[in-house]
């Protein structure tokens, strides 16, 4: 049948054929606009979704105004570990525990169920939660999966949990002013989690360069010092003297970095980096150095030490006055502050200045956490602040920024820049010269006399050799110095050969007690600590104790310039 | 005629066949996918579990926890640095009959448990 429509086709003709055709121009023009509509919109999606799209992006990014810093969080914060790949800080989801008191059937039944999962449930308060007239209420926060499995047993059905992400620190206070802690929002607030917080915000991990055991072992130590002489704040840190990487940071009092915000500010602060103190006359090795470097003398040359220096109002004495002339290494070796400040003179407040400058000890410290204070300098720098700074009276700094420049005297002359962190970026100035071979090795032969011979010989550790510095300082409360309130600190190097560590402990406001015949000085508190820390390190770090051979030690090579008076007596020894 | 609806009633059963085979083929996309869903909870979950486990290994290998344990029920305490010899030679000889090397292992000897490398 429709094999004839071919052939013959329908032929429409007058009125109904201009109909027709009219119709057929209309569909036709309509199917244009059609396509033409498609084709724009084809057009300009390409030209917003490919071409535009890189474009629009440049401009977003290039114009500062409109671009919005927001930081770049993922789901959970970055945990942080020690050195060895310990961990210290993570992230944990945590439940916490809701009631619906419209569903609480037995209120009496139900608490008691509760108070047996959760001693520490404050009643009152969950009393008020379940009997409210509401239908929403926290019972507990941040439970432990053995709690809520144990609450999962009870099987009431008005209790639920809620999730969310809590900071969780396994040592507790252990690492609290160099780690930090964060907000209930997971904003780091201190240490690390504050001076790290863009990387652990964006779920990456940091290690740092502090060890769990040393940290430990040093934390050990300071709150024994301050146990045994009834002090009131301490501190202890070990310094890599050639990289600056800190492996153990110690600020007593502390807290636990899980409590923390009902820590009290005493307790956060942090007397590592943040505080400022004067150190006394651990700053002799600095003026000393200046001395040798600068000056050029021998370790013959001399200083009167006969009689006490007046300088304008203010009379510089000796604590055990040796009451003669004085060489460069006796100077030293019985911390004679006469001989520190007419060598301070002899290098002059100029060279003096530029010299502490380059052992970092004018400017802030350059450290990778914020909690960094500002050294004390003498304002204004008078002729006489030259002589008192180069014994340690009137410039304070952090017990860190004092041990760092205490590195660069020992490992060669060079800058050390400290860390607490492994993946702190490396500072150019790390292979900066501050000083010379020469100076650095004469400054570790006196630095061990000090321990063989002098006011630190309580350091003395069998079979390794450790030479050090000690500093008794009065503290300075309300423009007045105390006698009775001291700052006894020492800082030690070993192997005093090629020092590795530098290793510091400050005790603040020590108390002398029988054992130390009522001396509460840096040879007595400080000296002892950093010994029984040494002795810790060995055994911990597996270094070699057997080593050792008095015949060579380095502070022979001094000795012939120390003239001993002869004893009038026996006479204690108060190791300042 | 009869060719036509030969021709149509094929294409129905085609339309029909592979019609079911589509629905066959996404229900067992559905019932994978579900599958997956729940290994990748179990997976999240043996990762939260791991996460607290490694918490908690952190916790009971706090050295503060574990030095009151060595000095409290075990009576250690810090070794001293003339108990550390770099070599065995030069331990004496006990006359036990014990050879000095077969310590070797526990030299030098570290005050915790701990040892480097690690969780």
């Amino acid at each position: 049948m429709w094999q004839h429509a071919r052939y013959r086709s329908i032929v429409i003709d007058g009125d109904r054929r201009s109909a027709v055709s009219m119709a057929q121009s209309r569909l036709s023009f309509l199917g244009v606009c059609f396509m033409a509509a498609y084709i724009i919109m084809a057009v300009r999606l390409l030209d917003l979704g490919i071409v535009q799209a890189q474009f629009l992006n440049v401009t977003q990014n290039d114009n500062g105004a409109e671009t919005v810093i927001v930081r770049d969080i993922a789901d959970r914060r970055g945990d942080v570990y020690d050195r060895n790949g310990f961990l210290v800080a993570t992230t944990l989801k945590t439940p916490s525990l809701f009631v619906d008191p419209s569903l609480v059937l037995d209120e009496a039944s139900l608490l008691k169920s509760l108070v047996a999962v959760l001693p520490d449930l404050d009643l009152e308060n969950a009393v008020d939660v379940v009997t409210a007239d509401n239908r929403f209420g926290w019972l507990a926060y941040n439970i432990t999966p053995e709690q809520q499995q144990r609450i999962l047993e009870i099987g009431d059905p008005s209790l639920g949990f809620k999730y969310n992400y809590t900071r969780v620190y396994p040592q507790g206070p252990l690492f609290s002013h160099m780690l930090g802690y964060t907000d209930r929002d997971g904003l780091g607030l201190a240490g690390v989690e504050r001076s790290y917080d863009d990387v652990l915000a964006r779920g990456d991990d940091v290690v740092l360069a502090l060890d769990l055991r040393l940290q430990h072992a040093v934390k050990r130590e300071v709150a024994r010092a301050m146990s045994d002489f009834d002090a009131k704040a301490g501190v202890g840190l070990v310094l890599d003297a050639k990289s600056g990487e800190l492996l153990a940071g110690v600020s007593l009092p502390d807290f636990d970095l899980n409590e923390a915000s009902t820590a009290k500010d005493w307790q956060k602060f942090n007397r590592i980096s943040l505080g400022v103190y004067e150190l006394g006359s651990m700053f002799k090795a600095f003026s000393t150095a200046a001395l040798l470097e600068l000056e050029k003398v021998g370790m013959d040359y001399t200083f009167d030490a006969r009689k006490p220096l007046k300088v304008g109002w203010f009379t510089i004495r000796d604590y055990h006055a040796q009451k003669r002339i004085l060489t460069v290494a006796e100077v030293f070796m019985h911390s004679s502050n006469i001989g520190s400040a007419l060598m301070g003179q002899m290098v002059g407040g100029e060279a003096l200045r530029a010299f502490y400058r380059d052992l970092g000890l004018m400017d802030k410290l350059r450290f990778d956490i914020r909690e960094v204070g500002a050294p004390i300098l003498p304002n204004p720098w008078r002729e006489d602040s030259t002589m008192t700074v180069s014994f340690g009276h009137g410039m304070a700094t952090s017990p860190l920024q004092m041990s760092a420049a205490m590195a660069m005297i020992v490992n060669g002359g060079f800058y050390v820049q400290p860390k607490v962190a492994k993946s702190a970026i490396d500072d150019k100035k790390a292979a900066l010269r501050v000083l010379s071979e020469e100076t650095s090795e004469k400054m570790r032969q006196l630095l061990r006399l000090v321990v063989v011979k002098g006011t630190g010989r309580k350091a003395d550790v069998k079979g390794v050799a450790i030479g050090g510095k000690t500093g008794t300082a009065e503290k300075s409360i309300g423009g007045r110095y105390h006698r009775d309130k001291l700052i006894s600190s020492f800082v030690g190097a070993f192997p005093i050969d090629d020092p590795k560590y530098i290793v510091m402990v400050m005790v603040d406001e020590p108390k002398g007690n029988k054992s130390s015949y009522g001396y509460a000085t840096a040879g007595w508190v400080a000296a002892p600590a950093v010994k029984r820390i040494v002795q810790s390190m060995v055994s911990i770090l597996g270094l070699p104790a057997d080593q050792y051979d008095p015949d060579q030690d380095i502070a022979l090579d001094v000795l012939p310039y120390i003239h001993e008076k002869p004893k009038k007596g026996k006479r204690l020894a108060s190791y300042d | 005629m009869r060719k036509a609806c030969l021709k149509y009633g094929v294409v129905a059963v085609m339309l029909v066949s592979s019609a079911a085979g589509l629905i066959g083929v996404s229900q067992k996309v559905q019932r994978i996918e579900g599958e997956i869903a729940a290994y990748d909870r179990q997976v999240e979950r043996e990762q939260e579990r791991i996460r607290v486990l490694k918490a908690e290994w952190a916790f009971l290998n706090d050295p503060a926890r574990l030095d009151a344990l060595a000095s409290g029920a075990l009576g250690l305490g810090a070794t001293d640095s003339e108990n550390v010899v770099s070599d065995t030679g030069d331990i004496p000889d006990d006359g036990s009959g014990s050879d000095a090397a077969a310590i070797e292992g526990a030299i030098p000897v570290s005050y915790s448990a701990q040892s480097k490398g690690g969780l």
